[in-house]
């Protein structure tokens, strides 16, 4: 708080300006929160281990004496550590790529890179069966070049498949959070490095590596978090073999139906998810640099250089196959029927009283997304805001306060669909919030999924920006309104963008919020897709098929409109 | 350029001021931050003004389907069904005023009264033709609300949680595997169906009157690839214990018992057959023969199994008796014979019977036994196969040709009690995971 | 300054460079002694950082090359050139601290850790922040950030020096004080330099030898005080404040003799060509009671700066500078004058356009 002898001197200020901290808007996304998430969450875990009104922590007992669960427990840890590790490992070089250099076709390979974040699991399961499966276009040309008995390939149902498909999902997340941080980096300081003598892998390590680390943790802690409460990659992809956390809360919820376990485990994976958001806090707050940021107009260039030239087609090459050739195999696999699975979608052969017409699942889906991108971008904006300004105060008591509330913020990604869906049912039964079978919970459920990536995409630009930048532009005379368009858009607009399109990625893809609420009809693509899928016959596999590929053009088109969108004269940052 | 002023820094950590500085600067900041805040206030106020829009737009929306439906209805209701167009041509709302006053009913005033709504919950599968649906809502004045609430497991644990104020006035979709959950949880108003008689074999509860009216059935079977058995010349397997034969190593993909309703119901079918004490013999017996076990029924068909468009590479599939059909009517191109088939020895499927029922604390009464009645009835049962590939339980319902051509009706289902399978379901499921998956 | 070739340390031999269309170096040769501070100078956009950025390594010459003692590094990456580069925004590390900076190169270097503690301490020492190893970078002053990048590229002991405008986006006091600093620090320790500045006060009071480029082209090479009395041509004149430029001409009888527009004026020497020329007169080329060169004109201004004061003096076809003693008579502002202009002061440009 201000010291009330400054304002005592400026009485006229005072009566202008707000007499609340402006910190105090941050009771918008914690009352969000609050209501669809703490809220449920609180209610079913109370229902599950207090049902009688007395605590019984009895499942937690039972857990930690399994070696069942602590094996499933040790599992969902190290499959998601090497997961993270792995998608870093290819993201980075294709990050650098990406932050350094302007090259043909850029725009569509970052924006079909965000591609798979949307679709459903088990159309790209059905994707890379048909690239790398035993009966695969891959296998056959192999087994046709190299005269083999047995397909060379078999992945499908092993670790390698689930490390492989968390990889193909998350990769974007590396490539957009890192790419644009690294090109906004200071060139300089890594030529100053090697006029000291340092070459190229020790510049990288002692000097870029150090100054990325923000955005690599941010990137690193997202993807980690998906990982680590991955579900259809797990079942799919992995078989029945594998089982993370989320899917052993899923079959205690659903199929077992021992909500005291599901809870407790619930419980867990929460914990694990905040104790990793507080390490990831502390980190963050130490890495963080003063650094002069480039505007990318600066930074990044034409590759002039043979070896630049190679590294551009290396990348491009490596996302072509890791990324880009399950996608095409999917679309060869949806006009593989010809056209007939993509006229009938327009018929309604049945007649059925649920048949929906594309362009109904498309005008859904988009509604959705674009509900959710707005929503979030509001709370999340408030919610970075709030965080990067007490963040900068100089009292640790707001300090502190902030690295509170920033794992807070991150709990829904943490948080298993099936645990948040069953605690709706049992608190949002009652007027005024009576939303058990409203459609809106379904932006509010992406929205809740989407809040957490826009808080990380924003709070590294937000905390950038000194106050007084804004001070000297008010200074300057510009009004506040001015202060706000000049100085914080420009800066956050480039992460604003990032953070829609992860929004509406996360809400076309849907993740899996549909299996959270008891819908009325509202179809979207992704339930067109699995209604198709839950039926026998070439026709349903045909056209759920063509839906995907349609979620893809969707998706794809929407991406590279977002990313096209310009903040009236502001360039990119 | 403003975004190449120095002052752009990360991490704001870094503000050194001291002194007399120090209180010109927070104020400074205190003040530009207000402002900042007031900006965003303004922005994001269009912009959750804007979601407000969505949002309102959302419940219009939710009804647009079925405007956009009422046109095509007229056009193709003549083709794939001539029995049900000429009822479909008394639709008009004009009309259906005169059918509601011949009835029974306490509403006198139905001619003139807006429809009321009448909530059905329902797994994600459920589905029916828009003419039998539509049917009933005039008939009855009704709007129906159909709430899919996820695959059958989630959707009856929703209703359980939701007990005492229940998300809706009907339930459908629990079958014969978890009804015992349903049944001792409560969640039923009991009530005897009329108008249709029901073989006393699907009956779900011994009650009188019953909590839950069966609806309908469905042999969960193994289905093979027509092609690969008589590419390979193999013969088919004829009985369960063949399944663990070396001559059908590597061939047999099945769902997980404890994530899938069929592959729980296989798994019921061994432990019927072998006895609980011996079935995991079996599935080890099985395991070693290499069988995959995949999560639903979605990877095993679609994925998995070389006998459909996924072209997979296990010719042996966990599916339905109504899979070999369903090929043939979902055919890319007119098929007369179906490319799969069911095993059908003895013990092999497990039949899976499901059931409806009134949702305890419902505020429609009098329509969600309509309704019940409704789906009980020959119209509704008559419609179900093409629809959801399921086998009607009212013997007055007559199968469409599909059906009588192209799917097997095992002889010998196995069977089991659903208080028995209340009793050891979950037992089984854990010990058959210990077994096989670990 | 005469050198044999065991004195010269770098040679630039006909560089070039262009970035897509625009030519950004054309052609540009010269040579740097042991022990020698160069100067390059020119306007922005002239080519200097190119230049620096080439002799660095960090960007590579279209054609040309780079020598050092005789040997030919344009194929050395940067890192084993051993050179140093103070850069324009100093690029400290901001995840490092003071001493962690200055140690970097000689870590490249691979010394040992007593050696490389020794060396940090004693560049402080020399750079005057003797104690501030523990400091973190960010939150140093300007001028101490500029004094952490100079002892950090001095401590490897780099053949070459190389900076660029290292001075450029501090206060003037602070400047004036820094470059009297670091002249005295590169000279202590007998630093080859090359120093990048577009402000000739900087060239002028550090180098022993300016390099004036422009538009990517060597314009005039040579000591300061030769090339301030002796520009070349114009652009040289007019860079280092020299306005008072005037065409005249020359005829073979009298090659002292420059016929202007202010009047005929009288030369010390016989600089000139016959035909047309370029005449710089010189600021401090007038008195009010001389005998030579007399010229009409009136007081438009005069600007006091303590023991020189600033005239602008008008005649009929010009205006023109000058620096009078501030103990000169001066008319009141709009009187008629007459100066006499010091032969001694009057130069005819080599070069004759401008």
């Amino acid at each position: 708080m201000t010291t009330g002898n400054t304002i005592v001197t400026q009485p006229d200020q005072r009566r202008k300006g707000f007499t609340l901290s402006p910190l105090a808007l941050v009771v918008i996304p914690l009352a969000f929160l609050s209501a669809f998430y703490f809220y449920p969450i609180f209610s079913i875990v109370r229902l599950s281990l207090a049902p009688a009104g007395t605590l019984d922590i009895s499942a937690f007992g039972k857990i930690v004496g399994s070696s069942y669960y602590l094996k499933t427990l040790w599992f969902t840890l190290w499959q998601a550590v090497v997961s993270t590790g792995l998608t870093l490992a290819a993201g980075l070089p294709a990050a650098y790529v990406f932050g350094h250099y302007n090259f043909r076709g850029k725009g569509l390979l970052r924006a079909l890179s965000t591609v798979p974040f949307v679709l459903p699991t088990v159309v790209v399961a059905a994707a890379f069966t048909s690239l790398i499966g035993p009966n695969g276009v891959l296998n056959t040309l192999l087994m046709g070049v190299m005269g083999l008995e047995k397909p060379p390939i078999q992945l499908l149902g092993t670790i390698w498949m689930i490390l492989l498909a968390h990889v193909f999902f998350n990769f974007t997340v590396v490539l957009r959070i890192v790419g644009s941080f690294w090109a906004n980096l200071d060139q300089s300081l890594e030529n100053a490095a090697a006029v000291l003598g340092a070459g190229r892998l020790r510049r990288f390590v002692e000097i870029t590596l150090p100054l990325l680390s923000p955005a690599i943790l941010a990137a690193g802690l997202l993807v980690f978090i998906f990982d680590f409460t991955s579900f259809g990659v797990v079942l799919i992809l992995g078989g029945s073999q594998f089982a993370t956390l989320e899917v052993e809360i899923y079959r205690q919820t659903v199929n077992v139906f021992n909500l005291p376990v599901a809870a407790a485990l619930s419980l867990i994976q929460v914990l694990f998810t905040l104790l990793l958001t507080i390490v990831y806090t502390r980190l963050q707050t130490r890495a963080a640099r003063p650094l002069n940021l480039r505007p990318t107009q600066q930074t990044l260039k034409r590759a002039t250089t043979t070896p630049a030239r190679l590294l551009i087609g290396a990348t491009v090459t490596f996302m072509l196959l890791l990324l880009i050739a399950p996608l095409i195999a999917l679309v060869v696999k949806a006009l593989g029927d010809g056209v007939q699975p993509l006229s009938e979608l327009f018929i309604n052969r049945r007649g059925s009283y649920f048949y929906v017409p594309p362009v109904v699942a498309i005008q859904n889906s988009l509604l959705i997304a674009t509900a959710t991108v707005l929503a979030s971008l509001f709370l999340g904006t408030i919610a970075a805001s709030v965080l990067a300004y007490a963040g900068q105060s100089s009292s640790t008591m707001r300090i502190r306060w902030s690295a509170f509330l920033d794992p807070i913020f991150m709990l829904p990604l943490g948080t298993s669909a099936v645990t948040l869906g069953f605690g709706y049912i049992i608190s949002l039964d009652h007027p005024p919030l009576d939303l058990r079978a409203s459609p809106i919970l379904l932006p509010i459920a992406h929205t809740l999924v989407a809040f957490p990536f826009v808080v990380r995409s924003l709070l590294p630009v937000l905390r950038g920006i000194r106050p007084d930048l804004r001070q000297s532009a008010a200074v300057l005379g510009a009004s506040p309104w001015r202060v706000w368009r000049e100085i914080d858009l420009p800066i956050v607009a480039r992460a604003m963008l990032v953070a829609a399109t992860f929004a509406f990625a996360i809400s076309m893809g849907e993740f899996s919020a549909t299996a959270l609420v008891a819908r009325p009809e509202f179809p979207t693509m992704s339930v067109v897709i699995y209604r198709f899928l839950g039926l026998p016959g070439a026709l349903n596999y045909g056209q759920a098929m063509v839906m995907s590929a349609i979620l893809m053009l969707v998706c794809s088109a929407g991406i590279i409109l977002i990313e096209r969108a310009r903040f009236g004269d502001v360039g990119e940052f | 350029m403003i975004l190449s002023h120095p002052g752009i820094a990360l991490g704001g950590f870094f503000v050194a001021i001291s002194g007399s500085r120090n209180i010109r600067c927070r104020r400074g900041k205190q003040m530009s931050s207000i402002h900042i805040v007031k900006r965003l206030m303004i922005t994001f106020g269009t912009a959750s003004i804007l979601l407000a829009a969505c949002a309102g737009a959302a419940t219009p929306a939710a009804t647009a389907p079925s405007a956009t439906k009422a046109p095509e209805l007229t056009a193709p209701t003549a083709t794939p069904k001539a029995t049900v167009a000429p009822k479909a041509t008394v639709a008009p709302t004009a009309t259906a005023a005169p059918t509601a006053t011949t009835a029974p009913t306490t509403t006198p005033a139905a001619t003139s009264s807006a429809p009321r709504t009448l909530t059905v919950m329902t797994h994600d599968s459920f589905t029916a033709s828009d003419d039998v649906l539509k049917a009933f809502e005039q008939a009855n004045n009704v709007k129906l609300n159909i709430l899919k609430s996820g695959d059958a497991g989630a959707a009856l644990n929703k209703a359980i949680l939701a007990k005492g104020n229940p998300l809706a006035d009907v339930f459908y979709g629990v079958d014969n595997s978890f009804i015992s959950r349903a049944l001792e949880a409560g969640i039923y108003e009991p009530y005897a169906v009329t108008g249709a008689s029901i073989p006393a074999e699907f009956s779900g509860d011994t009650a009188n009157p019953p909590q839950v009216t069966a609806i309908d059935y469905g042999d969960v079977c193994i289905n093979y690839d027509k092609a690969y058995f008589a590419q390979k010349k193999l013969a088919l397997p004829k009985t369960l214990d063949d399944l663990g034969k070396p001559a059908y190593k590597g061939l047999l993909v099945v769902e997980n018992p404890a994530t899938s309703s069929p592959g729980l119901a296989f798994m019921l079918a061994t432990v019927a057959h072998f006895g609980a004490d011996k079935f995991l013999d079996y599935w080890k017996q099985l395991k070693a023969n290499n069988i995959k076990v995949v999560d639903g029924w979605d990877a095993a068909y679609n994925t998995e199994f070389s006998g459909s468009a996924g072209k997979g590479s296990y010719p042996l599939v966990l599916s339905y008796a109504s899979s070999p059909p369903a090929e043939v009517v979902f055919a890319t191109t007119p098929l007369t014979v179906s490319p799969i088939g069911t095993l059908l020895g003895d013990d092999m499927c497990f039949r899976q019977i499901e059931y409806v029922g009134v949702l305890k604390g419902a505020k429609n009464l009098d329509l969600a036994h309509k309704f019940i009645d409704f789906l009980a009835s020959a119209k509704f049962q008559e419609d179900m196969p093409l629809q959801m590939f399921v086998f009607p339980v009212n013997p007055q319902a007559a199968l469409p040709d599909a059906f009588i051509k192209y799917a097997q009706i095992p002889a010998k289902p196995a069977r089991m009690p659903a208080d028995e399978i209340a009793k050891n379901r979950d037992a089984w499921i854990q010990s058959w995971t210990e077994t096989v998956t670990h | 300054m005469k050198q044999t070739t065991s004195d010269i340390l770098l040679q630039v031999s006909h560089v070039v460079k262009s970035f897509g269309a625009t030519s950004v170096l054309r052609d540009v040769s010269f040579d740097v002694a042991r022990g020698e501070i160069v100067c390059l100078l020119g306007p922005s956009g002239c080519g200097k950082s190119t230049l620096l950025n080439i002799i660095a390594g960090l960007e590579h010459a279209d054609s040309g090359s780079v020598f050092v003692n005789g040997e030919d590094i344009s194929g050395t990456p940067v890192h084993r050139r051993g050179f140093g580069l103070m850069f324009q925004g100093l690029a400290l590390f901001p995840h490092r601290n003071v001493a962690d900076n200055i140690a970097f190169g000689l870590r490249m270097a691979q010394q040992d850790k007593t050696a490389i503690s020794q060396r940090v301490a004693e560049v402080l020492e020399l750079v005057g922040l003797a104690g501030f190893e523990k400091r973190d970078v960010n939150q140093l002053s300007g001028g101490e950030q500029q004094r952490v990048a100079l002892a950090r590229s001095l401590a490897p002991r780099p053949k070459l020096l190389m900076l660029d405008e290292p001075l450029s986006s501090l206060d003037r006091a602070l400047r004036e004080r820094l470059m009297d600093e670091l002249r005295e620090i590169l000279t202590h320790v007998g630093q080859t330099a090359i120093y990048v500045t577009h402000d000739q006060q900087e060239a002028f009071a550090l180098s022993d030898r300016m390099v004036i480029l422009n538009a990517g082209q060597i314009a005039q090479s040579g000591a300061p005080r030769d090339i301030y009395q002796y520009p070349a041509d114009a652009f040289v004149a007019r860079f280092l404040g020299q306005t008072n430029l005037l065409a005249g001409t020359v005829r073979a009888a009298d090659k002292r003799l420059v016929h202007t527009a202010v009047g005929p004026l009288v030369l010390e020497n016989e600089s000139c060509n016959e035909g047309t020329v370029t005449v710089l007169v010189r600021p401090d080329a007038a008195l009010i009671n001389g005998e030579a060169n007399r010229i009409a004109g009136t007081l438009y201004e005069q600007t006091f700066r303590g023991r020189n004061t600033r005239i602008t003096f008008k005649t009929d076809a010009t205006t023109l500078i000058f620096e009078l003693d501030s103990t000169a008579p001066l008319p009141p502002l709009g009187s008629a004058l007459i100066l006499s202009l010091r032969p001694s002061a009057i130069t005819c440009l080599p070069q004759t356009t401008v």
